[in-house]
Formats: structure tokens, C-alpha cells, sequence
């Protein structure tokens, strides 16, 4: 990242002249005003975020979290229409949609995360010039490929893949009367999340291992080290503000993913059972971000409005945490290995 | 040659990678082509969705969504641009008082990180409210507002261009050299003549690269249409909407893009109909090229100056 900190020339246009207008002052103004304008923009996100969300959390306090007694699908369905006795339904436990969140996210940042570090070492250091001189647009044009498209393929592609060659017929069967299992589930989300945010951070490390100074390359080779060995004493290590950033980004975007997961998972606020062994990664589950998009038709009942607008929050929080994190992290970072 | 074992190893799954890379690239592309190419003709790109397409599922053609997905751009990136442009001279140029730019500069680093679900549903929020009911239409009888309108949805689409456009222009304005500066300052030439003249046509490549990255941002998102400007039902835009006194009631109106014909005519979607889909996201794909190239082309253009 880029620290935007060069001294520049400041006039100070002394004396009144012609230059010194009245032009200029309303330009200043309107500048600040401006900035400041984004400042008020995010105050008011977060304000009128917490603020319609808020009844969600107060009506439910930390058992929000938590699970409950009904599955969350039914409580958004109450939260709707009203509990069966015709009354406001406000209980809401969020747990399968933070864990699905959780299970997605990790899972494709520990899938992607090695893959583009490697691919990224591969661009930079090891194919040949005219290769990477291809590949670097492609994985920027991926990187920029719209997350519906990658949603798309994985609903009609990779779908009925993992349906047919990974879901044998009986147990399928056995499972049925908790949950149906079929090719949108917790793998799919994962690997879609894979596609989408393996190429961001392919683009990153990429950049960031271009950047590392030859001599330091240079002096290693002259140490006796081979190309490996190079990349990984020397250019890993340097690049290690390039990372933490990369991944804070990718994590962002893949928290904060509503379109391709609502079409990848399955959307069924399932828990999957971790004794199900290797079935725990076909079974469905409901995203936070996913959630909001998939009950977004039921925005006129204030109840699962409130709701919706919680799990918003949560997104918020943790999307502006991993910001602030990434600045702090790569700050120290850089501050440690003396700037690059 | 590296010599040990591991060190061959590792280069080994580098190589691997990269080849894994290679393929998942030429599958995607390969799939998009193949399934997208047999969907498109005149009549898909340039006709309207049938009548009565809730029932069959989606068929004709996808001009309203095309529509809407370059009005969406249009006046997202027409809000983006100058208030990026604005932050981005105030953050290089001005950097006074210190604090302002200091929180600015941590908030475009915020709207960056924020998921756009979350933006759609600040829109919402403020949208909804009854005084603002002239962006999009009144809902009778509860003094609130729908909220969905391409008004609505573009607002919020500035949010997602904005960023890009900031720190884009930021770095290419660091990268005017000062002397074109003292020499504005020394032909008596004031602040706004200099960043005019000097600083922002100098800077124009990377302003342009913003542009492109806003660009591609807001032609691809999803989630913002689907909750702002109402992706539930596919509707077709009324008759002769495009007349300059029907447009603005026709901004004001629900609608769809690309991203949200796509999914609503996805097996995730009500419409379930592929054939469509496939042609719409081969539309889409061929938009967000065509922005690369350009954007490949800037940056190019931007190496070459130096």
C-alpha cells in the first residue's frame, strides 16, 4: 500500500495579487466540504444501521448470538408473518448464519490464501515474461468479474458435479428427513468464495513480490541461495505487510458476499453436524450477508426488518474491524522492516 | 537448478499453481462462450421480456436490464466522480486542517472495505422516509417511500465507485512532479488555476484508471439493484420511456440491471431459466472486458508518460 505522505509545495500566496482570488477560497471551502461530507456519510451508515437493527438486538440480548429452539429460517418467518398465535415474533438466534459465515470465509481464505501465494510466485519470479505479461490482465479481469458470474457457474456447473460425484444415493437418503442435501452447499460456497477472492489477492502478492527490491534478491542469489530459497528467505518475508493486507481484503469482501453465496450455499440456515464426517461440507447453510438479500422481499415487516438490519451490523462491524486492523497490521509491519 | 529436494519440490507446486490458475481461467471463459454465444441474437440484446414471463420463466430479450445497467453507471459514476475527484485534491493538494484529512482519509478506507449489502440497506433506510418519496414512489397510505428507483440504487452505486476513483486519482496526483507546480506558482497563477492546468490534466491517466475500476465496480454489483431498485419481478419499462417526459418517471420507476436479470433467471432466482442467464452474463462479461481493456490501456498510457 501506498503511503500518500510527500511534502508538497504550499504557495501561501503572500501578498493579495491576482492569483490570491476569492476563486480560490470557494474552491478550499467546497474541498472541505467534501471530505467532511464523508465523514457524515459513514457516521450515518453506522448510526442508521445500529439504529433500525437495534430493536433485534435488545429484544433477544446475548442469546442473539446463540442458538435457539426453532431453526433460524422459521424465526425470519415468524419475524414476518407473526408467531403462530398471530402475535409480533422478535426472538431471534443468529448462530447458523455466523457460522455459515464463519465456514465459508475461513474455509476459502485456508483454500485461497497457499493458491495465490503460489500462483503469485509463479507470475512474478518464475514463468517466463511474455507468460506473465498475459496472466497479470487475467488475474486482474478476474479479480473484477462480477460475483453473480461466479455465482452462476457454480449453481449450474459445479453443482450437480459435486451432486452427483460426491453424494451417494442412500445416504442422502439417510439424511433427508433432517435436511436435503443437494449440490449448493457448504463446499460450493467455499469454492466459489475461492474463485472470487483467490485473483484479488493473486493481484496483491503479485504486485507486492514485483516490488521487492532487486538487490536484496540479488544479494541472497550471490549467498549462494537458489530461486527458491530467494523467494522464500527473501521475497516472502518482504512482502509480509502485502499479505496481511491482501487478506484482510479478501476476508472483507468474502464476510461481506451476499449475491454468489445466496446462489452457492443452499440457503438453509442449517448447523452442519461435524459428526456427519466429510458430509459436514455438503450440507447447506445461510450466510449473514446472504440472508439479508434472500428475505429482502420482506422489508414492510418491522420485525425482520430490524433483524436484517442486525445482521447489517455485524457485516459493518466486522468489515470496518478488518479495515482498521489491515491499516494497523501493515503499518507495523512496514514500520518493522523499515519501510519498503 | 536448485539442488535439494524440497527447494525442487516447492518450485514444483508454484508451477502447479500457476497451471491450476491457467485452466480455471480457460474453463470459466470457455463455459461463458460456449453456453452465452448460442443465447445472444438481435432480438435477445434489443427486445423487451415477454409478456407473461413470470409463468414460462424469463424469455425475450434483456434491453431493459442492458438499460438499466448503463443508467445505474451513468449516474453512479456521475455522483463518484467529482466528489472523488474533490477528496482526492483535498487529501494531495490541501491535506489542511490536518484531523479533516486524516478522517477523510481513514473513510474512504471504510466505504472501500464496506460489503455493498450493507450500503443497500443504509439506502433503504434513508430512502424509505417520506420526504425523500420524490426519489422514488410514495406507498399509499403510510407516508413512507418504496425506496427502489434507479435515483436510489445510483446514489448508493456512488458509494461503491467513489473509493476506487479517490485513491486512484490520489496517487497520480502525487505523481505530478512539483516543479509544474512552482512554475504555475511563479507565473502567478493561484491554487484552482494550478490544480486545473497543471495538476489534474497531468494527473488525467490515473483519474481515468479510477474511472474504469468505478465503473466495473458498479456494473457488477448485485446486491445494491436487488434491494434498491426491486429485482423481485423482472418488469418491462413502460412504453416509450425513453421520452424525454416519461424519463423521469421512468428513474423513478423499479427495474432491473444484468447482475440482477442474471440472478433472478438463475435456478437461485424465481425465473429458473439458464438459457437467459447464460446470454445476460455473457453480456456482462463482454462490459466488464471492455472495461479492462481500457483500464490496461490507461495504465499503459500512464507508465509510458514517465
Amino acid at each position: 500500500m501506498a503511503t500518500f505522505t510527500r511534502p508538497l509545495v504550499d504557495p501561501q500566496p503572500q501578498s493579495g495579487g491576482a492569483s490570491a482570488t476569492r476563486a480560490d477560497g470557494i474552491f478550499r471551502g467546497v474541498l472541505i466540504a467534501i471530505s467532511a461530507f464523508m465523514l457524515i456519510l459513514i457516521a450515518s451508515i453506522t448510526i442508521f444501521v445500529f439504529y433500525v437493527g437495534w430493536p433485534s438486538f435488545s429484544a433477544n440480548g446475548l442469546s442473539w448470538f446463540g442458538t435457539g429452539d426453532e431453526p433460524l429460517d422459521i424465526q425470519l418467518g415468524y419475524s414476518f408473518l407473526g408467531d403462530p398465535e398471530g402475535g409480533r415474533y422478535t426472538t431471534l438466534n443468529a448462530w447458523p448464519a455466523i457460522l455459515g459465515t464463519l465456514l465459508t470465509t475461513g474455509g476459502a481464505l485456508l483454500l485461497s490464501f497457499p493458491f495465490a501465494l503460489l500462483s503469485a510466485i509463479f507470475i512474478a519470479e518464475l514463468a517466463p515474461k511474455r507468460l506473465a505479461a498475459f496472466l497479470d490482465p487475467i488475474v486482474s479481469i478476474l479479480a473484477a468479474t462480477p460475483s453473480v458470474i461466479y455465482g452462476l457457474f457454480a449453481i449450474l456447473v459445479l453443482a450437480p458435479l459435486i451432486e452427483q460425484n460426491l453424494i451417494p444415493q442412500d445416504k442422502a437418503e439417510e439424511i433427508s428427513p433432517v435436511v436435503t442435501l443437494t449440490g449448493a452447499n457448504v463446499l460450493l460456497g467455499i469454492l466459489v468464495l475461492t474463485l472470487m477472492i483467490a485473483p484479488l489477492m493473486i493481484a496483491i502478492f503479485a504486485d507486492a513480490l514485483r516490488a521487492v527490491p532487486v538487490k536484496w534478491k540479488e544479494g541472497a542469489i550471490a549467498l549462494g541461495c537458489d530461486e527458491w530459497r530467494m523467494t522464500r528467505r527473501v521475497s516472502i518475508r518482504a512482502i509480509r505487510p502485502a499479505l496481511v493486507a491482501g487478506t484482510t481484503l479478501a476476508m472483507g469482501r468474502a464476510v461481506g458476499e451476499a449475491i454468489a453465496l445466496s446462489m452457492a450455499t443452499g440457503s438453509i440456515a442449517f448447523i452442519p453436524n461435524p459428526l456427519d464426517g466429510y458430509f459436514f461440507f455438503l450440507e447447506p447453510v445461510r450466510t449473514l450477508a446472504s440472508s439479508i438479500v434472500d428475505y429482502s422481499e420482506g422489508f414492510e415487516s418491522p420485525e425482520l426488518k430490524a433483524n436484517l438490519f442486525a445482521f447489517g451490523v455485524i457485516l459493518l462491524i466486522t468489515t470496518a474491524a478488518l479495515t482498521i486492523g489491515a491499516k494497523i497490521a501493515s503499518r507495523a509491519a512496514e514500520k518493522k522492516l523499515g519501510g519498503s | 537448478m536448485p539442488t535439494r529436494l524440497s527447494d525442487r519440490l516447492g518450485i514444483g507446486i508454484a508451477y502447479g499453481a500457476g497451471g491450476i490458475l491457467m485452466v480455471a481461467v480457460a474453463v470459466l471463459m470457455l463455459w461463458l462462450i460456449v453456453q452465452g454465444i448460442g443465447t445472444i441474437s438481435w432480438d435477445f440484446l434489443t427486445g423487451e421480456p415477454a409478456a407473461g414471463s413470470l409463468e414460462q420463466g424469463v424469455s425475450g430479450g434483456i434491453l431493459p436490464a442492458i438499460v438499466g445497467t448503463l443508467i445505474v453507471v451513468a449516474f453512479g459514476m456521475a455522483v463518484a466522480i467529482p466528489l472523488g475527484l474533490g477528496v482526492a485534491i483535498f487529501l494531495t493538494e490541501y491535506r489542511q486542517p490536518a484531523w479533516l484529512a486524516k478522517g477523510t482519509d481513514t473513510a474512504i478506507d471504510l466505504i472501500f472495505g464496506v460489503p455493498s449489502v450493507v450500503f443497500a440497506l443504509f439506502g433503504l433506510a434513508i430512502f424509505s422516509q417520506g420526504w425523500l418519496a420524490w426519489l422514488s414512489n410514495p406507498v399509499g397510505g403510510t407516508g413512507m417511500a418504496t425506496a427502489q428507483s434507479f435515483f436510489c440504487s445510483s446514489l448508493m452505486m456512488a458509494l461503491i465507485g467513489l473509493p476506487p476513483v479517490v485513491r486512484s486519482s490520489q496517487a497520480a496526483i502525487l505523481g505530478v512532479p512539483n516543479q509544474q507546480r512552482e512554475a504555475a506558482y511563479a507565473l502567478g497563477k493561484g491554487r484552482l488555476t494550478t490544480i486545473r492546468r497543471i495538476v489534474v490534466p497531468g494527473a488525467r491517466p490515473g483519474i481515468a484508471t479510477g474511472i474504469m475500476l468505478g465503473i466495473g465496480r458498479i456494473a457488477g454489483d448485485t446486491a445494491i439493484v436487488w434491494i434498491l431498485l426491486g429485482g423481485a419481478v423482472l418488469q418491462a419499462p413502460p412504453d416509450g420511456w425513453y421520452l424525454p417526459w416519461n424519463l423521469l418517471d421512468f428513474l423513478r420507476s423499479e427495474g432491473s440491471t444484468l447482475t440482477t436479470y442474471i440472478y433472478f433467471s438463475s435456478p437461485a432466482g424465481e425465473g429458473n431459466s439458464p438459457g437467459p442467464a447464460y446470454g445476460a452474463a455473457f453480456v456482462l462479461m463482454v462490459v466488464i472486458l471492455i472495461v479492462n481493456i481500457a483500464l490496461i490501456r490507461s495504465s499503459r498510457r500512464k507508465i509510458g508518460k514517465r
